[in-house]
C-alpha cells in the first residue's frame, strides 16, 4: 500500500526579471517583465510505507520544491499528491502531527538556548504525552550519543552535533513520514557517517518512511535501495540503485598494478578499453560479462602483474553520464 | 485550543530573554533618558507660566512620568522586525508544517518577549515616580482605576496587533525597517508621547483620538489626571475594542494574502 502518492504534480514559479545596472532598476520601478520557471513538471511516483527513497539531482532540479509541496509549504500549480491519505497543502493538523521535515540548511532549534528547551517546545506543539516524550527522547539521545550536549546552548554546538539535535527535535513525535532535505550538508566525513548510520538504523527499527535528498552520493549509496533521479523538473530515473548501475554502466573496472618493467599501452589495450594508463598502474573498462575472462587472460599473458582488482564503476560517474544523456536527448 | 502549547512558548521565550538580560536591561537606561528629557523641557517651560494648555506643572509631570510608564507597558519592543525576519528568511516554513497557528504563535511570542522588559521598566519607572512623588497627581477613583487597567491591557493587544500587521509587509518587501521607523514616529506623535495632543489644533487632536494609539499613552493618562468622565472612559474602551476587532480582521486578510504569495513563491 503506497503511503505517498504523487500524480502529475507541477510547480511553476513566477518572478520578475531584474537586469543589472542602475538604469534598469529605475525602469523596473515602472515596468517589470514577468518570467516563469517550471521547477517541477508532471512528476509521478509512489512510495510504500517503510521505504527509504533517495531523491537525487543537481541544484535547482526540483528536489526541494517537491519536498516543500509534500510538506504543505507550497501549493502546486497543478497535479495531486496524497500522503497517508491527506492532501499536504491543506495542512490538516492530523497530517502535520504525523510527518516531519528537516532541512539541512535551516534550523528549527532555538539558537541561544540548550536544545532541550526546543525539544520541550516541540513536545507541546505536537501534543506528545509525557511518557512517550521521555521514552522517545531517551531512545534518540542514546542512538545518537548526545547525552552530554543537551544542556549546551545550540549556537555553541558543532554543525554535526546540531544536526543530531535537529533530528531529535523532528522525531520526538514519532512521525510516520520523514522528509530529509540535505541532512548531511556541510558536515565532515565522520559526522556524515554518523548521521547516515542513524538514519539507516532508525528507518529499519521504526519502519518510518523516509524521503531523502542529498548531493552526496555516499548518502544515497549507503542508505537507499531505491533512487528517484530528477533533472530540470523531470524524473529521469526511478528504480533500484543496482539496476541503475547495470543500465548506465554496462562495464566494470579492472584495476591492474604491475611490477618489473611495467607494461606498454599496446600490450594491454587488447584486453579492454584503457581508461587510465601509467606503466605500473592501468585501469581498463571491460563489459560486465567479460570481466572475469579478461582478468584470467591478463594473468595468463605473462605480463608482470602485481595485483588485480575488479571494481564497480563509481556511481557518481553513472549519474553524471545520465544527466548528460538526458540533456542531450 | 491547547493552552499548553502557548504556555511552552512563553516559557521558552522567557528563558531566552533571561539569557539576554544585560541587553534587555541596557535598553531600559535609554528609556530612562527618554523620560528625563521631557521632564527638563516642561520644568523650564513652566518657570514662566503657571498653566499651559490647561495643565498645571504637577499634572504635566504626571503626564510624562505615568504616560511613559504606560507606553513601556504597552510597547512591543521592535517585535515587528523579529517577526518580519522569520517571514523573510523562510523560517516561517517550519511553522506552516507544524500543528500550530502561526498568528497565535506570533501573538504569544510577542507578549512573552515583552515580559522581562515590562518588569524592568516597572521597577525603573517606580523609582522615577517615587522621586517625583510630590508632583504626581492621581485622581482616578476605584471604577476609573479598573477602566484604566482594562484600557492598558487592551492597548497591549493593540500594540501587538500593530507589530504583527507591520511585520506581514515582509511577504512583499525585503526590508521593513524604513516603513517601521516612519510608522513608529507617527504613532508616537498620535499617542501623545511627545506632548499632550490637546496642545495641537482641534483637527489633529480629533485625528489622534480616532487612532488606536491614543490608548497607549494620552487617553489612560487623562483618566489618571481625572480629566475625562467615566462615561467618556467607557466610550474609550468601546473604541479600543472596535479597533482591536478591525485590526484582527485586517491581520487575517493580509496574512491570507501573504500566505498565498509564500505558497506560490516559497520565498
Amino acid at each position: 500500500m503506497p503511503i505517498i502518492k504523487v500524480k502529475k504534480l507541477s510547480k511553476t514559479y513566477e518572478y520578475y526579471k531584474k537586469s543589472p545596472g542602475l538604469w534598469a532598476s529605475v525602469k523596473g520601478l515602472f515596468r517589470r517583465e514577468k518570467l516563469f520557471t517550471e521547477a517541477v513538471k508532471d512528476i509521478n511516483f509512489t512510495i510504500d510505507e517503510g521505504e527509504l527513497v533517495g531523491f537525487l539531482g543537481p541544484n535547482g532540479a526540483g528536489k526541494t520544491t517537491t519536498l516543500k509541496m509534500l510538506s504543505g509549504i507550497l501549493y502546486p500549480t497543478s497535479g495531486e499528491a496524497s500522503v497517508m491519505g491527506y492532501t499536504p497543502w491543506q495542512r490538516e493538523k492530523e497530517y502535520q502531527k504525523q510527518f516531519a521535515l528537516v532541512m539541512g540548511q535551516k534550523n528549527q532549534l532555538w539558537w541561544d538556548l540548550p536544545a532541550m528547551e526546543s525539544f520541550i517546545l516541540n513536545k507541546e506543539i505536537y501534543e506528545v504525552p509525557d511518557k512517550d516524550f521521555k521514552y522517545n527522547l531517551d531512545e534518540l539521545v542514546e542512538l545518537l550519543g548526545i547525552k552530554d550536549i543537551l544542556d549546551i546552548q545550540v549556537r555553541k554546538l558543532s554543525l554535526g552535533q546540531r544536526m543530531k539535535c535537529e533530528l531529535v527535535a523532528a522525531l520526538l513525535h514519532k512521525p510516520r513520514v520523514l522528509y530529509l532535505d540535505e541532512p548531511t550538508i556541510g558536515l565532515d566525513v565522520i559526522a556524515q557517517k554518523n548521521i547516515r548510520d542513524f538514519i539507516k538504523k532508525y528507518n529499519r527499527e521504526n519502519k518510518t518512511t523516509i524521503m531523502l535528498t542529498s548531493h552526496y552520493m555516499e548518502d544515497i549509496k549507503e542508505l537507499c535501495d531505491r533512487v528517484i533521479i530528477i533533472d530540470r523538473g523531470i524524473i529521469i530515473y526511478d528504480g533500484g540503485l543496482d539496476s541503475l548501475i547495470a543500465k548506465y554502466a554496462p562495464y566494470k573496472e579492472l584495476n591492474l598494478t604491475f611490477n618489473g618493467d611495467g607494461v606498454r599501452r599496446e600490450e594491454i589495450k587488447k584486453f579492454g578499453q584503457v581508461a587510465k594508463y601509467e606503466p605500473f598502474a592501468v585501469t581498463l573498462k571491460v563489459d560486465r560479462e567479460m570481466v572475469k575472462d579478461a582478468a584470467r587472460k591478463i594473468l595468463a599473458s605473462g605480463l608482470p602483474v602485481d595485483d588485480i582488482m575488479i571494481d564497480e564503476v563509481d556511481v557518481d560517474d553513472v549519474i553524471r553520464r545520465m544527466f548528460n544523456d538526458s540533456r542531450n536527448s | 485550543m491547547n493552552f499548553n502549547k502557548y504556555l511552552a512558548i512563553t516559557k521558552i521565550e522567557m528563558s531566552r530573554q533571561l539569557q539576554h538580560r544585560f541587553q534587555v536591561a541596557s535598553y531600559r537606561v535609554g528609556n530612562l533618558i527618554e523620560v528625563i528629557i521631557p521632564l527638563i523641557i516642561w520644568t523650564v517651560a513652566f518657570r514662566s507660566a503657571g498653566v499651559i494648555k490647561g495643565y498645571t506643572y504637577d499634572e504635566m509631570i504626571t503626564y510624562v512620568v505615568v504616560g511613559w510608564l504606560i507606553l513601556y507597558l504597552t510597547a512591543s519592543y521592535g517585535f515587528e522586525r523579529v517577526l518580519a525576519l522569520l517571514i523573510y528568511d523562510g523560517a516561517l516554513s517550519q511553522f506552516i508544517t507544524k500543528p500550530i497557528s502561526f498568528l497565535r504563535y506570533a501573538f504569544t511570542l510577542g507578549f512573552s518577549r515583552s515580559l522581562l522588559a515590562i518588569f524592568l521598566s516597572l521597577i525603573i519607572q517606580a523609582g522615577v515616580i517615587f522621586i517625583a512623588r510630590e508632583h504626581i497627581v492621581f485622581r482616578a477613583g476605584l471604577l476609573d482605576g479598573l477602566i484604566l487597567i482594562l484600557m492598558v491591557a487592551l492597548a497591549v493587544v493593540i500594540r501587538l496587533f500593530y507589530s504583527i500587521l507591520i511585520s506581514l509587509a515582509a511577504f512583499w518587501t525585503d526590508e521593513i525597517s524604513g516603513v517601521d521607523f516612519t510608522a513608529s514616529s507617527i504613532i508616537k506623535f498620535f499617542s501623545g508621547a511627545f506632548f499632550p495632543v490637546n496642545i495641537l489644533p482641534a483637527f489633529f487632536m480629533n485625528l489622534s483620538l480616532a487612532t488606536p494609539f491614543i490608548y497607549t499613552y494620552y487617553f489612560p493618562v487623562q483618566i489618571v489626571l481625572g480629566k475625562v468622565s467615566t462615561v467618556s472612559a467607557v466610550k474609550g474602551l468601546a473604541v479600543e475594542l472596535l479597533w482591536i476587532f478591525i485590526m484582527y480582521a485586517i491581520i487575517k486578510i493580509v496574512w491570507r494574502a501573504g500566505l498565498r504569495k509564500y505558497e506560490s513563491v516559497g520565498i
